[in-house]
């Protein structure tokens, strides 16, 4: 807005003015005014004014302002509480101008919406006294985009000839404040950029107003374009109204003199018949504008045509391509029908429909002409802009109504049936023809029943077709079944021919001509064992050998045989692995990782708690039950599980004693992992490296063993006992001699063996239990060992624990009140494997013979004296059995699972134990004198 | 998402409340107004700025003639469910005001004179195009070349061939996919015309790599204006005088999404190199600009029955029938 220099001829004088504006609107106490020049700078981004009590005067200065005409806008700002948020008043349009006073007489100002009507005939506001200021009203304007234009108007001194200064323009955008969305509008000059590419100018708030400056502009016809954007709240999709075009003449005042201008559109109607606009020349030069309107103009690119004159020389034409957008939405206003002939569009019947747009009509009943013979239904749709859609045909025969019936329901080949021609409506001149095989070509032309065979079997499609007026035909169709005279046939076939025990095999049955619906029966060893409808059967209980076979059982009511049975098949199937897991103590959560090992056969997999694992990470788990488990598959592939449960707990007060090998938090009988052979003078103590090398010195000796079992009966025999003890002491003079003359003891259970106190000195030997008598208390000691006895009993069986708490070596010889090994009277001995079962640091000696895992205590002398006894010797190859001839040794796994039964043929018998995996065992020898318990460990 | 504005049968709206509207089928069973075009533009009855709809299901043999200035209104190609095309063999334009929407025409649009004015195809299936007349293509699928005479105006088409135009015209928004054997392999030969916003890829395998392989006459001396443009011409070989279009070297593997039949091939991949790489930053080809393509090229604003039950036999002489009818309002 710079034309504030005036050519000398058009010279316009300008005054300079201050506003003093006084406002009072009806708002609350904590109000305030907004104010801005010429471009709307958005809502709350105006100049801020107070305004206590609903009123404010305030002066605005307009020294800052150029001379020329200026907008002001002002609009009113309350504060609503509740929401917490400001709510803005209409703004109000001022138009002010401010003249030069050296130069200027301005006298009225002048100003337009929209087109300009030519200079003086604008709306005129006197400014006499060269001041002037004015509310715009925008009431009468319509919602939507407008033009202002603004100039001044001075009159020369004298001669009374007008002057107008060049016109300043405005855009104001009015929305509808219930409706519009208003954010942004956009101008451009001559070229469209596209939505949202044009110059913006932001409208929060719903209103927008800007200064439009034509400064840049060159000199000749412009187009001016507006549109305003909205945004969709939430998906922030941007729309845009049409765009409003506008016209803009700038003409070079040195060189033309401009009068009139006019426009066009698409078709050029020759030089001055278009729609004109008159010109009147300003200062400064022609500036003229004229709103294009297009509403008469359809959808789609227009090409508008404009060029303006100087008196009757018109400038050539400038051409510009401008879219017309229609965003009506078309909708469906009537569908309608009509049979053969066209009664004329829209003279059809309607057809009710829901919807606008898609528009169903939903299952209307429409009368159908009476005539037979071929009639067209059509269909059309007519669009709300007048449009029809294309004529959509449908084809309908009037016609008899074609049934048929058959005596049958099912025929067999060859059988002769009926079949009944049960057509409905016909005439004399209605026509037939069969196709009762489906192959298209015509079987009959009976108008009436007839009879009719199948030469295979099969399921038919037959047909009837009438014709009663023209090529019009009716068709109807009714299957029918052939059946097979054949005899039925089934095979029979196995998803596998070998299983392992307990898993599953398919068995598919193909039958042929045994009807829709035959039956199965599925043999096992010429046994049914089940009938099913369908053709497969899934089983898993076979036994190896087994031999499998289907029966059909046909549904053909055509066939002379009513079933037909397949070949056998043989199944076989491969016993499972035999797979054990080892015994797990307990661990405690303070333990390091645990290699899982102990499954046999190896190679196998394990779980624990169903997740595959090598390690147990004691640290890592909670306390509780683990369920460990072992899978093998053996080269069959068949598989098998053992299960064990790995119990974690929380360390206690007790758990981590030295020698709790069996965390049962108590150190005692238990915690000795080696199983003693009963035999007599001969013990077999099974160490391995990791349980017995407590101390974890790397060798396995007396100081790590802190328990070892040991049995001194009681030293009252019974009445038995003594008898044959009295017959000893008859025959042996030696009072050392031991003989196990009883071997069977009333109430003892676990022992197997007594022996005869044979002299005042003599004492017991040596046998292995947990068990005590009740009330007996073992004691411990370092030097020598006090057994516990209870007085006057029988049988007693006590448990000899010695403890070396320490750790430490037993120091110096032990004396033995109890003689633990056998053939020794009471005494002080040396030490030795031969002499006793617990010994000091002298066993040492024995460490040797840890590396075959066996540790041989005892003397093997003692075996003679129990010749006829069963006996039970844990050999590196398995069990070596004596004096069992005719028994069966049955062992158990720890579990109490019986592992191994075998019949005893000799009475020196070595069973072997190659098949078991290590493990802690029970074998048991069933006798009437002396049954036999043994528990060992198997490596 | 902005709102474009764009057209559709401009010249038909504006005129069809008072027009006549009449139907076109070959069959005699259909009982139509007429068996043809050539027919009905023939007929007093027929006026200037009447309608004629191609039946569903007519195929329309021959060449035929339009010597009125009618809208002819087709029923797009490629349609779904039970709908039934109508089609034209050729088809020969005779004189001005003539409008074709919706048309499929299998082989060849003919306008031969310049002096036919205000001819509108817009949302037809087109063979090819042989044209004087300065006539307005837009949104159409044609399936060989265009050959265009002056001030002709090319809006929005996938064309699977060659482009020749004459001056004046303007090319904007177009696919043009081809393998052209004459003219040095180009695809497009125009003088003193517009082109704008076009994806141009040519596809014939043994043109030199060392050349521009989509426009002719790209010196100034021609007097094209040529911008925004996706070539399949590479940076190398790029116009000097011409440097706002996009020499990528463009196949058609990168640009559509090269999946469907027909039209549906032509989408712009998610990663296409013609998104916003149009004058002005919008998308060039076919689905942007003035007349957006629609596929199927279903007319505008022409209501369609896009599914119906009708029995072929009547029960106690009635028939119950279900009609679904829609708005093309795209």
């Amino acid at each position: 807005m710079n034309n504030t220099h005036p050519t000398p001829k058009h010279s316009a004088r300008w005054w300079m003015m201050c506003l003093t504006l006084m406002l009072c609107v009806a708002t609350r106490a904590q109000d305030k005014f907004e104010y801005f020049w010429n471009t709307d700078p958005g809502m709350g981004n105006g100049s801020m004014v107070a305004a206590a009590g609903g009123e404010a005067t305030f002066t605005l200065s307009t020294e800052a302002l150029g001379y020329g005409v200026h907008m002001l806008g002002i609009r009113a700002i309350s504060e609503h509480n509740e929401e917490d948020r400001d709510i803005y008043s209409p703004t109000m349009w001022y138009t002010l101008v401010k003249a030069d006073p050296t130069i200027s007489r301005l006298t009225k100002v002048e100003y337009f919406w929209n087109t300009d009507p030519g200079a003086g005939n604008g709306t005129l506001v006197d400014a006499a006294g060269g001041e002037a200021t004015f509310m715009l009203s925008t009431e009468e304007l319509g919602y939507g985009i407008h033009l202002l234009g603004i100039r001044a108007m001075s009159e020369e001194d004298g001669s009374g000839e007008e002057y107008y200064s060049p016109t300043m323009w405005y855009t104001l955008v009015k929305a509808d404040p219930t409706t519009s969305r208003l954010t942004k509008v956009e101008y451009f000059l001559n070229t469209d950029p596209g939505a949202g590419n044009g110059t913006m100018v932001d409208a929060a708030g719903g209103e927008a107003t800007f200064m439009l400056s034509t400064e840049e502009l060159d000199y000749g016809v412009h187009l001016l374009g507006v549109r305003a954007m909205s945004e969709e709240p939430g998906s922030g999709e941007e729309y845009y109204s049409p765009t409003m075009w506008y016209t803009l003449v700038k003409a070079d005042p040195s060189i033309s003199h401009i009068t009139k201008m006019e426009y066009f559109w698409d078709t050029d109607p020759g030089m001055g018949n278009a729609t004109q606009q008159a010109i009147v020349e300003a200062d400064g030069g022609a500036m003229a504008c004229m709103e294009l309107p297009t509403d008469a103009l359809g959808e789609g690119l227009h090409l508008l045509g404009m060029r303006f004159a100087t008196g009757d020389q018109w400038s050539g034409t400038m051409w510009y391509y401008v879219v017309v957008a229609d965003d009506e939405v078309v909708t469906i206003e009537r569908i309608e029908g009509y049979w053969d002939e066209d009664p004329g569009y829209g003279m059809g019947f309607e057809l009710p429909f829901t919807g606008q747009s898609p528009s169903v009509v939903d299952a209307a009943e429409i009368d159908a002409p009476t005539d037979y013979g071929t009639h067209i239904l059509y269909v059309r749709a007519l669009a709300s802009n007048g449009m029809w859609s294309a004529t959509y045909m449908y084809e309908l025969c009037m016609n008899a109504d074609p049934q048929i019936e058959f005596s049958n329901d099912t025929v067999c080949v060859g059988e002769q049936f009926v079949v009944y021609n049960k057509t409905a409506g016909a005439t004399d001149a209605t026509t037939y023809s069969w196709d009762m095989d489906g192959d298209g070509t015509e079987d009959s032309q009976a108008g009436e029943a007839f009879v009719y065979s199948y030469a295979k079997a099969g399921t038919y499609l037959a047909s009837l077709s009438v014709k009663t007026v023209g090529d019009c035909a009716t068709t109807c169709y009714v299957p029918i079944v052939v059946l097979p005279t054949d005899e039925p046939k089934v095979t029979l076939a196995a998803s596998s021919k070998t299983m392992c025990e307990g898993s599953a095999i398919r068995l598919q049955a193909t039958a042929t001509d045994a009807g829709d619906h035959p039956e199965y029966e599925w043999i096992v060893n010429d046994e049914v064992v089940a009938i099913t409808t369908v053709d497969t059967l899934m089983i898993s209980d076979l036994y190896d050998n087994d031999k499998v076979q289907v029966r059909v059982i046909s549904s053909n009511p055509c066939a002379a045989v009513d079933n037909a049975l397949s070949s056998q098949i043989t199944i076989r199937v491969t016993p499972l692995p035999e797979v054990s897991i080892a015994h797990y103590f307990p661990l405690y959560t303070s333990e390091e990782d645990v290699v899982l090992k102990g499954g046999m056969p190896e190679g196998g997999t394990y779980y624990v708690d169903g997740v595959e694992a090598q390690l147990f990470q004691p640290g890592g788990n909670e306390a509780g039950n683990y369920r460990l488990s072992y899978v093998y598959a053996d080269n069959n592939g068949c598989t098998n599980e053992a299960v064990t449960t790995l119990q974690l707990r929380a360390p206690g007060a007790l758990s981590l004693l030295l020698g709790d090998v069996n965390k049962d938090e108590t150190i005692d009988v238990m915690d000795v992992l080696c199983e003693v052979d009963l035999i007599y003078g001969r013990m077999f103590p099974t160490y391995t490296l990791a349980t017995a090398d407590i101390n974890g010195d790397e060798q396995v000796n007396v100081v790590d063993v802190v328990g070892v079992s040991g049995i001194i009966l009681g030293d009252r025999a019974t009445a038995k006992a003594r008898a044959a003890q009295r017959r000893v002491q008859q025959r042996i003079s030696a009072v050392n001699a031991l003989t196990g003359v009883d071997a069977h003891a009333v109430n003892t259970s676990e022992v197997m063996m007594r022996f005869d106190l044979s002299a005042a000195k003599a004492v017991s030997g040596v046998q292995f239990d947990v068990t005590m008598p009740e009330g007996v208390e073992l004691t411990s000691e370092t030097k020598g060992l006090v057994v516990g006895r209870k007085a006057d009993a029988e049988d007693n069986t006590y448990t000899l624990l010695a403890y070396s708490m320490s750790l430490g070596a037993v120091p110096g010889k032990l004396a033995v009140k109890a003689t633990l090994p056998i053939n020794m009277p009471e005494g002080v001995y040396t030490i030795e494997p031969e002499n006793v079962v617990l010994v000091d640091a002298s066993m040492n000696m024995l460490s040797c013979n840890v590396g075959s895992s066996r540790l041989f205590v005892g003397a093997t002398t003692g075996m003679a004296q129990f010749e006829g006894s069963i006996q039970v010797t844990v050999e590196t190859v398995g069990l070596h059995i004596v004096n069992a001839a005719g028994k069966v040794a049955m062992i158990t796994d720890a579990a109490g699972r019986l592992v191994l039964a075998e019949e005893l043929a000799g009475a020196d018998c070595l069973v072997s134990l190659s098949a078991l995996p290590a493990g802690t065992y029970v074998v048991e020898i069933v006798d009437e004198y002396s049954p036999i318990k043994v528990k060992f460990l198997w490596k | 998402m902005k709102k474009l504005f764009f057209l559709a049968a401009a010249v038909l709206l504006s005129g069809a409340m008072q027009a006549r509207n009449w139907r076109i089928n070959s069959i005699p069973e259909a009982k139509a107004d007429f068996p043809s075009i050539t027919d009905a533009t023939a007929s007093a009855d027929v006026k200037d700025g009447d309608v004629l709809y191609l039946d569903p299901g007519c195929h329309l043999t021959g060449t035929q003639s339009v010597s009125k200035g009618v809208t002819i209104i087709g029923t797009g190609f490629n349609l779904g469910g039970s709908e039934m095309e109508s089609s034209v063999q050729n088809i020969e334009i005779l004189c001005s005001d003539v409008v074709l929407t919706g048309v499929h025409i299998q082989n060849t649009l003919y306008a031969s004179r310049d002096i036919y004015k205000n001819v509108e195809v817009v949302r037809c299936k087109i063979g090819s195009i042989s044209a004087s007349a300065p006539m307005l293509v837009a949104s159409c699928y044609i399936t060989s070349g265009v050959n265009l005479g002056y001030n002709a105006r090319l809006y929005n088409n996938i064309i699977l061939g060659a482009v020749g135009m004459g001056q004046g015209g303007i090319m904007r928004n177009n696919a043009i996919v081809g393998a052209p054997r004459y003219s040095g392999n180009r695809m497009v030969v125009a003088t003193r015309c517009t082109i704008i916003d076009n994806i141009i890829i040519n596809t014939y395998d043994y043109y030199p790599e060392d050349v521009n392989n989509t426009l002719d006459n790209t010196d100034p001396s021609y007097g094209n204006d040529i911008k925004g443009n996706i070539l399949s011409t590479d940076a190398e070989h790029a116009y000097a005088n011409h440097p706002s279009n996009a020499y990528v070297g463009a196949t058609v593997a990168d640009v559509f999404v090269n999946e469907g039949m027909y039209d549906e091939r032509y989408r712009l991949k998610e990663d296409s190199p013609a998104k916003g790489a149009g004058y002005g930053g919008n998308d060039c080809g076919p689905f942007a600009g003035y007349y957006p393509y629609v596929m199927s090229c279903r007319p505008k604003n022409i209501p369609y029955i896009y599914d119906a039950i009708v029995p072929n036999h009547p029960t106690d002489n009635k028939i119950t029938v279900t009609v679904k009818a829609k708005n093309q309002n795209e």
